[in-house]
């Protein structure tokens, strides 16, 4: 008799789960995602940086977006970086459709495009983000394929993590979805039965990033501003406090045992101007800090500080409150996001041409992170040490006096420079004793003429200080740029 | 080492390595029968097999598994045998052989040069010399003649004479110091361990000492001169050995350039080198500076490159400083704004404040304060992350190592101190964050050697002890009362013999 009722009761248990999963196979959005999927045509192209006059053959790539106006298609930004052309397809329609960027902004990852609506017979239906976090609930991703097909994946929404994107120093709320039955793309649409909670932005065979829906509807909403001024970007670096020790050193009442240690404070990014080195963040618009610079989220739990300055415009004021001078104060800090170009050494240089000057076969360049990738993905033990430091140590603390670093990257070997051809990869220090701080000085710097007519070129460390005759450089110039089939001498932006 | 220095920076951090490593501790070999003077390398090669044993650089108090190996050497006068350094180094136990002989006899080391790669051994008992010859010293082989090998390769029990061609003689790096830079000779005879310290003979002399082969290369073995091999020995006479010496300065072969010359104020008739950077605290700091041109060492004209005409060859200026002693001088004629000078300027060892030789037979010193573990920042600290170690360190001891003469403008400097490691307990739980970083203060009083820590860890700031770095804002800080009362303890738990070590420079036999 108990066998007979433990046989049912099993039975009933296996149909209800294969009920339960016929339920959840009956959410299927693909039908309705047509008329708000497209596939994206990216032809993108970057220079050479080591021949930085010269653009380096044009790549192909793909994408995917969905549609969130009538004509209006939101995609990742790591799919539009180095955009040369772009054009969009449609479910059912085989002509391409010219698409452009209306708003990117990388540090997010996020891209508006706008396309033709001349070459489109119908608008495009418009999706609506849900800002959800089904932790531990399946996921669908959609897409629509190259060759026009619907088409979805299966994965768990796992976690949720602050973690920067391929394309951005940035540190942003990141779904990770495990159990992919396929690599997320770029741009591909994530769901929870029919809500729509995000957006793919990178995959691997094991795992993939889902930018959430409030990250998104932030960029709208802030799109459909005037000016799209980006969100906060910490301007200062943490080192977490749990040492007992170093909070009795800084004479923290024994009853705060929570809040983080500002290491360093930077010249660019929220805190920069308000925040000190020493400081100990205890809260950030009341929200309070643990040790590891972590607050508790009601959805996503532990969660770093970022995620609170991630979600505030720039411009807005942020409360902190802070230890200082053994006493708690409570700061208005002005929301402030970090451009790359603001950077010492930018971080990305995505669809600009880098700056250079070829004076006499010199050829100066600014230093950037796509520079060093001359050296690999994994620059950090192979780059020469003091450009390196430069771009470890120093990217964040731009000054007036110091915006860009110039290096010779290297000397194009011609009669007038004979002797200086082993010069490479230095920092430049002064043009004729003027002290070169971004690119534009350089050209200013050679304006003038000193007295032996020689230009001086000083580096820094223990490199030689060099000269060059100045009248003797158009010719050199021509010589050199028709040689090595440099188009043009000079990139510099004022 | 001046240009070496530039050249390997020049070429890139691939290439850096690359030159570091591509030298291996080889000799050469070939398997031809040499009869003349048969006799005379019978009694004169012996086999010299050794057991060697490495600090840990990390944790100094501990010593590495012991190494086996077996080379070749040669007796010269006064009942010496000469050999290479390599062969000997960090030697626990040595012994040698004759050709032919079971016996063993238990040897010593007089003198090592680990910068020239060259040793002197000594057998107690008189009974090995019997029946013995020392040989004697030619001069630099010339181009294209021929030499022949002598020694153990693969630690045979004959005696394999070997025969090849000089090919060139070069300033080049020494593989056992991995820095120092000195003449060598290149032959073309293939390249085997275990010959390594052997004679190579011309015309019944000894020309050279095989030490070295290239890995990457054919048939490309490297010997030793008798320039170096000579200034071993002479400055071993006074009964230490003091070492090559250098000038303390980097050049720049760039006078190629009429413009600059121009800009220099140099004659258009001279030639030379610029100075572009005098080490700190070096013989030459406060003589030259940068920007003077360097045309004349002793009597010998520089050339664009750098290079002087010396015996017939070009070989770079630093020839002069190795075929002279430490404590001599070189009058160095030089051009500073248009004027010409002259200097006497005194050869020393001017070793930087962080040296990039490899250092053997030292037992480095160390200090423990409540489990923080302080070393001196060297080469073989750096080596202790592995065969990868210039790309695996962590940055700011690369920038250190690479970039140490620049960034260092604190005269009163011995030496760069590191947090090398941390042993755990209470008193340091929260500290692992600032593991291989490097000391700028303790407790307000600057670390410039090894010993300030002891005079600054005595004091606290209001009962911490607080320890800088340089390159960090964050400070490290301890409770002082705690980690003075568990000091002994952490001693006692990691077995260390004791915190402190007098610092112990002298090698170790």
């Amino acid at each position: 008799m108990k066998n007979s009722i433990c046989f049912k009761l099993m039975f009933f248990v296996i149909i209800l789960s294969v009920l339960v999963n016929c339920f959840a196979e009956t959410v299927d959005l693909t039908e309705s995602m047509k008329e708000s999927l497209v596939f994206l045509d990216i032809s993108a192209t970057t220079y050479d940086q080591s021949q930085p006059w010269k653009q380096n053959p044009v790549s192909k790539d793909s994408g995917f977006g969905c549609a969130v106006g009538p004509y209006e298609i939101l995609t990742t930004a790591e799919n539009v970086r180095n955009l040369s052309f772009l054009q969009a397809r449609i479910y059912g329609v085989n002509a391409y459709i010219p698409a452009t960027v209306k708003t990117v902004d990388y540090e997010i990852n996020l891209c508006l495009l706008e396309l033709d609506k001349n070459a489109m017979d119908a608008p495009l239906t418009p999706l609506s983000f849900t800002v959800s976090y089904p932790k531990g609930k399946p996921l669908t991703t959609y897409w629509l394929s190259s060759d026009n097909h619907l088409t979805t994946a299966r994965s768990t929404l796992d976690r949720a993590e602050m973690q920067s994107s391929d394309i951005s120093f940035v540190k942003n709320l990141t779904y990770i979805a495990t159990n992919v039955s396929r690599p997320f793309g770029d741009g591909e649409v994530c769901c929870d039965e029919s809500d729509v909670i995000g957006m793919a932005c990178w995959g691997t065979a094991s795992d993939s990033g889902v930018i959430p829906s409030e990250t998104i509807n932030n960029f709208l909403s802030h799109c459909k501003k005037e000016t799209y001024n980006g969100f906060a970007v910490p301007g200062f670096k943490t080192f977490s406090l749990l040492d007992p020790t170093m909070r009795a050193y800084l004479k923290m009442p024994t009853e705060i045992k929570h809040g983080v240690y500002v290491s360093t404070v930077y010249s660019i990014g929220t805190g920069s101007e308000e925040l000190n080195h020493a400081d100990v963040i205890l809260s950030i618009n009341g929200q309070q800090l643990n040790s590891y610079g972590r607050y508790e989220h009601p959805e996503y739990k532990l969660i770093s500080f970022e995620h609170i300055l991630s979600k505030m415009p720039a411009g807005d004021t942020i409360a902190f409150e802070v230890f200082r001078d053994e006493k708690k104060i409570t700061i208005d800090v002005v929301a402030k996001g970090v451009e790359s170009d603001n950077m010492l050494i930018p971080y990305y240089l995505y669809g600009k041409q880098p700056q250079y000057v070829v004076l006499g076969g010199f050829v100066f360049q600014q230093l950037s992170r796509d520079y060093l990738m001359l050296w690999g993905n994994d620059f950090s033990g192979k780059v020469p040490p003091h450009l390196y430091y430069y771009y470890a140590d120093q990217s964040f603390k731009p000054s007036p006096q110091r915006k860009d670093i110039v290096i010779l990257s290297y000397v194009l070997p011609a009669e007038i420079n004979q002797g200086y051809q082993q010069l490479s990869r230095i920092v430049v220090d002064s043009v004729n004793g003027k002290k070169i701080t971004s690119m534009s000085d350089i050209a200013a710097a050679l304006n003038d003429t000193p007295e032996s007519g020689l230009i001086e070129i000083s580096f820094e460390m223990d490199n030689p200080v060099v000269a060059i005759p100045k009248d003797q450089l158009p010719m050199a110039n021509a010589q050199i740029a028709q040689i090595y089939g440099i188009p043009k001498l000079a990139n510099i932006e004022q | 080492m001046l240009f070496g220095k530039h050249l390997l920076k020049f070429t890139g951090r691939g290439d850096c390595v690359g030159i570091l490593l591509v030298y291996l501790a080889v000799s050469l070999f070939t398997g031809l029968t040499f009869a003349q003077n048969s006799q005379t390398y019978e009694k004169s090669v012996i086999m010299i097999m050794s057991v060697s044993q490495e600090y840990d650089f990390a944790t100094p108090w501990k010593k590495g598994p012991m190494g086996r190996g077996s080379g070749s050497g040669f007796i010269i006068d006064g009942n010496r045998i000469l050999t290479n350094a390599h062969n000997v180094s960090n030697q626990r136990y040595i012994e040698v052989k004759k050709q032919n002989q079971a016996q063993r006899y238990p040897a010593q080391v007089q003198f090592i040069g680990h910068d020239c790669d060259l040793a002197i051994v000594t057998v107690a008992d008189p009974a090995f010399f019997e029946g013995t010859e020392p040989l004697s010293f030619g001069p630099l082989p010339q181009i294209n003649s021929t030499v022949q090998t002598c020694g153990f390769p693969m630690g045979g029990r004959q005696i394999s004479i070997t025969e090849g061609v000089v090919s060139r003689l070069e300033t080049s790096v020494y593989s056992h110091s991995q820095a120092s830079q000195h003449l060598v000779v290149q032959t073309d005879a293939a390249i085997n361990p275990g010959n390594s310290g052997g004679p190579v003979f011309q015309d019944g002399k000894v020309v050279g000492v095989a030490f070295q082969g290239l890995a990457s290369g054919d048939n490309i073995g490297y010997m030793i001169p008798t320039t170096v091999i000579a200034h071993f020995l002479k400055d071993v006479e006074d009964g230490c050995y003091d070492g090559f010496g250098k000038l303390g300065i980097s050049l720049f072969p760039g006078l190629h350039n009429p413009y600059y010359k121009k800009y220099l104020k140099i004659p258009d008739s001279e030639d030379g080198v610029v100075v572009i950077d005098v080490l700190l605290n070096s013989t030459s700091y406060g003589k030259l500076q940068a920007g003077d041109v360097l045309t004349k060492i002793s009597d010998f004209n520089i050339d664009n490159d750098g290079r002087i005409l010396i015996d017939g060859l070009s070989l770079e200026l630093s020839e002069i400083m190795d075929r002279k002693q430490i404590g001599e001088s070189a009058v160095l004629t030089f051009f500073r704004n248009g004027e010409k000078q002259q200097q006497d300027l005194l050869i020393a060892a001017n070793d930087p404040v962080l040296p990039w030789n490899r250092q053997y037979d030292t037992k480095p010193d160390y200090r423990v304060f409540a489990g923080l573990t302080f070393v001196q920042l060297n080469r073989n600290f750096l080596e202790t992350w592995g065969n990868s170690w210039v790309g695996d360190i962590p940055f700011a001891l690369r920038y250190l190592f690479i970039e140490s003469n620049q960034l260092n403008k604190n005269p009163d400097r011995k030496e760069y101190v590191v947090l090398s490691e941390i042993l755990p307990d209470e008193v340091n739980a929260y500290l692992g964050g600032f593991k291989n970083q490097v000391i700028e203060s303790v407790n307000g009083i600057n670390i410039n050697k090894l010993e300030d820590l002891d005079e600054a860890f005595q004091k606290d700031e209001n009962g911490f002890w607080v320890v800088k770095f340089i390159e960090n804002d964050t400070p490290m800080v301890i409770d002082a009362s705690t980690a003075r009362k568990n000091h002994g303890l952490i001693l006692q738990k990691y077995q260390i013999p004791t915190e402190t070590q007098d610092n112990e420079k002298q090698y170790l036999f």
